[in-house]
């Protein structure tokens, strides 16, 4: 199975025009110390918290990134894979600043892994803006100075000082060479030794709101998903997956299946069923007609499940001590004023559009895999492991991608199975009931906390006990033995970041029989519900302005963190005119003020009651990622987060039932529409002098369900202590 | 049991031979292989598989193929006259730069498009009460802006 | 139990002999609320049906077969299109029908979202849709949703609420409609009208042949 050769790609004078350059680009590393000590977890903690974390890409070299084309348009190959987050589009900005062309000249694609530029780590975390800035346009930068050198020899000049790009040429005062007649006319490249980055004064292009790149082929409706590709021999498959927690097949009667009409072949493993057909309609319909007797050691039930997610229960890990809030609750001279409150969220479901799709082609001498994926080279090793083939010779392709959102969920294996069994193409794709009873899911929490009050309405210390279900620890059984706990996904966030003495946070680590994973925000959605709505239950029992009270932890501290808090929040307060909202009663307000991997956001929302129920009327949110790459992208995100924050804290709920998940499609489990759509205003502040952006795809969400949770208490008294919120009024 | 069914898409004359209850989503990415119609739940929930059955809209994943008998389908490929002159939905989506992983996005504009036939000058409620499509990036802001803006250039355009 | 609005045509001929009863003057008009509906003295309300002759033990076989009558329209398979606002039911716990469904101008939903977008003439058995002919609201003059059964009687009997029927045009919608008997064929995963239907067209019949009574107050 061949992917459908682009022009560019089948064009005989294309040619590589680098074979081995040696830049290396270090873009940190995760350094795993052994031992297990306290210490040791929170200075992860830190770090993780920070999420500093190395692109995961591996070879920088500029041959395997780009590619001149005959009309001069530069193709540059993605390791990361864009589902929606504009990923694409703001490394399309960063070439485009560098290599001074009109953004349309970049074209960007995904990598395959056989291209050898994969990416360890997978999409994810918002990380790919930032982890990309500076070596991707290094590496830009890099074919800027190759070009100019080569275009240099081609006039027999000694300097390229002067040299110019424009509209795809470089330029010398007098002659022109553009990008195309300069590749067919070297052989022989030369690597400047230090690319020159653009200083960020001449920026023309990064800072700039850009449509998307991949705008037109989706409004046209383009085959650009997996689910859309095809390929000659190709047969459809659906799998029979238990929609019961931990079960298996007991018995099955596939007979009936097997005679419909258009069913090929019959697949049956000891955990799954797949009917392979020559139309999806077959394969569904046969699927359907397989009886069978699941195997279920234990046919949970809601409560259970949640019980096993308690603080107190589980494997715990500090991974916050500052000062010794121990001792002030212990102290018996100075008497405080104590709250003591605790927090739920439930399990929630990705549901992203795009059902998993897989197109798996299993030959003797290779494997091809077609796939939505957020980690392809996941993928290539899972399937090189798991069918004994060198890496090499597994080959994954990943496609644009209908939503990703941290949703690991794939059929890969399977795909690959069916494929041997019928030695063609076999395309698999996921029905909405097995994306919602058999994939991955956002894991419960629970959340304890305890604050110190004391003189001046001063909070002397706080503590937070947080309990989760694992979000990727479970399968990493090394890391989990040396983290203990999934702080750096499930947890994360949970620390309190205000300025205050005495803090102290643990996290507890629970298993659940649910398949569970990171979800849009990783920890900080269940975090930022938590820790925020307590900030504000404090300033309601102290009787302080919510604004007023966290600008008070934060305006006195030196550190870089707190400043930018205090930023956000200030800005925040002056566009939504703070002093000024009308005391109403038919309207409440509440705030919310969070970190995500250093992007600093805050958000104020409004409340309505609209027929007995509450409705968000209006967001005014505001983030600083430090650098913005692509204004209207950023925009996108958070506009996108808004509407997930309210479709996640309003309406989502996944819960069990007899051993399954009682949510098998839309219908049972409701998300925000066109009707919830609220009024936005979106401000996004920058850093002056910043290295880097940090990422935009997720933390803009962490404050959206305690501002709602927060401005429901302002509106009708009643306290919001978990979600989804009580919405009836 | 597989039958013949002759029906009009996006204006050509076009016959299948299927089973008579493959829904006509299926028949219309995998028969005809236009992939602009999209599967998200297969039971008429989501709306990413909505199309245009002679002027109406539809949820493919629901309607039998052998309901498309005579009739006349509109997809999204066959909304534009051409790719340079975009139907004013598609060109508003455009405008609006309305969409992220935009997999739900057809769907959404093929409702936006009947929307903007029975509304002439559709207000933020006619768009919310009519349009029960999911999306799950968040995009539902600019898919408002971008209705209001396509309903202005029909007007313009006729 | 759903959309009799298309059957009105073909049962004008009743409307002759329901004219001629004078008891009938005093039933509800089409535009009456549901209010209006509760007059001051029941004894006009009483025998509204009053078409025939009858004795008190036809009276009260009647009665009891309606009570039978009243258990299938009441059902969620049935009453879920039968509101008396705008927006049709779903399920058995009989929550809002999903995606803002509404009645429309012609009670076939509209103007973007039809409900033959969605619904065909039956059940679909790749979406789990289901579907009859003529799928869609009854009128809003038939919305029972909510209303004791008395109320339903009334509205049910009256030819100004029930799209000009007779007893007789009613029995035989009730028995012979195609989206009425969808009822007991409502396709996957959904209970069927809880009375049999055998045992449901007995008692329309034996409804009829003793004076088509509905419940006083």
């Amino acid at each position: 199975m061949e992917r459908k050769k682009t022009k560019e790609q089948t064009n005989p004078s294309r040619r590589k025009f680098l074979q081995n350059v040696g830049i290396t680009l270090a873009s940190g590393s995760f350094v795993v110390a052994a031992g297990g000590c306290q210490p040791i977890r929170r200075f992860i903690a830190d770090f993780a918290s920070e999420m500093d974390l190395p692109s995961g890409v591996k070879e920088w070299h500029p041959d395997y990134w780009f590619e001149i084309n005959e009309d001069n348009t530069i193709s540059m190959f993605s390791p990361k894979i864009e589902m929606g987050q504009g990923t694409l589009t703001g490394f399309a900005m960063m070439v485009a600043e560098e290599l001074d062309l009109n953004l349309d000249m970049v074209k960007v694609h995904h990598a395959e892994t056989s291209s050898g530029l994969t990416d360890g780590f997978a999409t994810g975390g918002s990380t790919s803006t930032g982890s990309m800035y500076l070596p991707l346009r290094t590496t830009a930068a890099t074919l800027a100075g190759m070009l100019k050198n080569a275009a240099a020899k081609i006039w027999a000049l000694e300097s390229t000082e002067s040299f110019l790009l424009e509209d795809a040429h470089v330029l010398n005062g007098t002659d022109a060479l553009s990008f195309h007649e300069i590749n067919l006319k070297t052989t022989d490249w030369e690597v400047p030794k230090k690319p020159k980055l653009k200083d960020p004064k001449n920026f023309k292009v990064i800072g700039r709101g850009f449509r998307r790149s991949d705008l037109k082929d989706k409004v046209l409706g383009k085959p650009i998903y997996a689910i859309d590709q095809a390929y000659p021999n190709m047969l459809e498959a659906v799998v029979l997956s238990s929609p019961y927690l931990e079960s298996s097949i007991k018995k099955a009667n596939t007979s009936k299946a097997a005679f419909l009409e258009d069913v090929v072949k019959i697949v049956r493993t000891e955990t799954w069923i797949g009917v392979i057909a020559k139309n999806r309609y077959a394969a569904e319909m046969a699927k359907r007609m397989i009886e069978v007797e699941w195997d279920i050691p234990k046919k949970w039930q809601q409560d259970e499940v949640l019980s096993l997610v308690e603080v107190g229960k589980g494997k715990a890990v500090n991974i916050q001590n500052d000062g010794n809030a121990k001792k002030v609750f212990e102290e018996e001279e100075i008497e405080y004023q104590v709250i003591e409150r605790s927090y739920r969220t439930p399990f929630g479901s990705h549901a992203q559009m795009e059902p998993n799709v897989v197109i798996a082609d299993y030959t003797e001498d290779k494997i091809t895999i077609v796939t939505g994926t957020q980690g392809p080279e996941i993928i290539r090793n899972w399937v090189a492991k798991e069918f004994k083939f060198k890496k090499d010779k597994v080959n994954v392709i990943p496609t644009f991608l209908g939503g990703g959102f941290g949703n690991p969920y794939t059929q890969h294996s399977e795909a690959v199975q069916l494929s041997k069994a019928v030695r063609r193409p076999v395309k698999v794709v996921a029905t909405r009931e097995q994306e919602f009873q058999s994939a991955h899911h956002r894991p419960c929490t629970h959340h304890e906390f305890k604050v110190a009050i004391g003189a001046g309405k001063k909070i002397k210390a706080i503590t937070h006990n947080q309990a989760f279900g694992d979000m990727v620890l479970e399968a990493i059984p090394l890391v989990k033995k040396l983290l203990g706990a999934d702080f750096v996904s499930a947890g994360h966030g949970a620390r309190i970041l205000y300025d205050i003495e005495h803090r102290n946070t643990t996290v507890w680590h629970n298993k659940t029989p649910l398949k569970t994973s990171i979800w849009r925000g990783v920890g900080c959605f269940p975090n930022g519900f938590a820790v925020e709505t307590f900030m504000d239950e404090i300033a309601v029992e102290t009787g302080q302005d919510p604004f007023e009270m966290r600008l008070s932890y934060l305006r006195k501290s030196k550190d870089e963190l707190h400043q930018r808090m205090k930023r956000v929040l200030e800005t925040l307060r002056e566009k939504c005119n703070w002093e000024n909202i009308p005391l109403e009663d038919k309207v409440g307000q509440g705030i919310a003020l969070f970190e995500d991997r250093k992007t600093v956001v805050a958000a104020m929302v409004e409340v309505v009651a609209v027929a007995g129920k509450i409705k968000v009327k209006k967001v005014y949110h505001v983030s600083n990622p430090a650098i913005v790459v692509n204004r209207e992208g950023a925009k996108q995100q958070v506009e996108g987060s808004i509407m997930m924050g309210i479709s996640a804290s309003m309406y989502e709920k996944i819960t069990v039932k007899d051993g399954q998940i009682e949510q098998s499609n839309y219908h049972q489990y409701p998300m925000a529409t066109l009707a919830d759509c609220p009024e936005m205003e979106v401000y996004l502040l920058e850093d002056e002098g910043a290295k880097r952006p940090y990422g935009m795809g997720e933390p803009p969400l962490s404050v959206i369900a305690p501002a709602i949770g927060n401005a429901i208490f302002n509106l009708t008294g009643k306290r919001q202590r978990s979600l989804p919120f009580e919405l009836e009024v | 049991m597989k039958s013949k069914i002759n029906f009009t898409i996006n204006g050509k004359q076009t016959s299948v031979e299927v089973n008579l209850e493959m829904p006509l989503l299926w028949v219309i990415r995998d028969e005809l292989n236009l992939k602009g119609t999209k599967f998200g739940c297969g039971r008429a929930m989501c709306g990413a598989c909505s199309v245009h059955v002679d002027g109406e809209l539809v949820r493919s994943c629901s309607f039998a193929i052998k309901r498309a008998q005579g009739k006349s389908i509109t997809t999204i490929e066959g909304l534009s006259e051409s790719e340079e002159n975009l139907h004013p939905i598609q060109q508003a989506w455009i405008d609006e730069n309305v969409l992220q992983c935009g997999y739900c996005q057809t769907g959404f504009m093929m409702a936006g498009a009947k929307l903007i036939e029975e509304f002439s000058d559709p207000t933020d409620e006619d768009i919310k009460a009519n349009i029960s499509n999911i999306c799950r990036c968040g995009t539902h802001p600019r898919i408002i802006s971008a209705i209001k803006r396509a309903a202005s250039l029909k007007k313009s355009n006729s | 139990m759903k959309a009799f609005s298309l059957l009105f045509m073909g049962f004008l001929t009743f409307f002759v002999i329901s004219a001629s009863n004078p008891k009938l003057d005093k039933a509800p008009s089409f535009n009456d609320s549901i209010d209006q509906l509760r007059p001051e003295s029941s004894s006009e309300a009483r025998n509204t049906a009053g078409l025939f002759p009858t004795n008190e033990e036809e009276k009260n076989k009647s009665l009891l077969a309606f009570d039978v009558i009243l258990k299938v329209l009441k059902d969620p398979r049935c009453i879920n299109c039968h509101p008396t606002d705008d927006r049709p039911r779903q399920g058995d716990d009989q929550h809002l029908h999903l995606f803002n469904v509404r009645r429309g101008k012609t009670n076939q939903g509209g103007p973007i979202q039809f409900c033959s977008g969605c619904h065909g003439d039956d059940n679909n058995v790749y979406s789990g849709v289901p579907g009859a002919p003529h799928w869609g609201l009854a009128p809003k003059s038939m919305g029972w949703l909510g209303l004791s059964d008395y109320e339903i009687g009334q509205k049910f009997i009256s030819k100004s609420s029930n799209g000009q029927r007779s007893p007789e045009a009613l029995a035989k919608h009730m028995t012979e409609d195609a989206l009425v008997l969808w009822g007991w064929n409502p396709g996957e995963n959904r209970k069927p009208v809880q009375v049999p239907f055998e045992e449901f067209k007995k008692a329309v019949a034996d409804w009829l042949d003793n004076g088509a009574h509905v419940p006083s107050k």
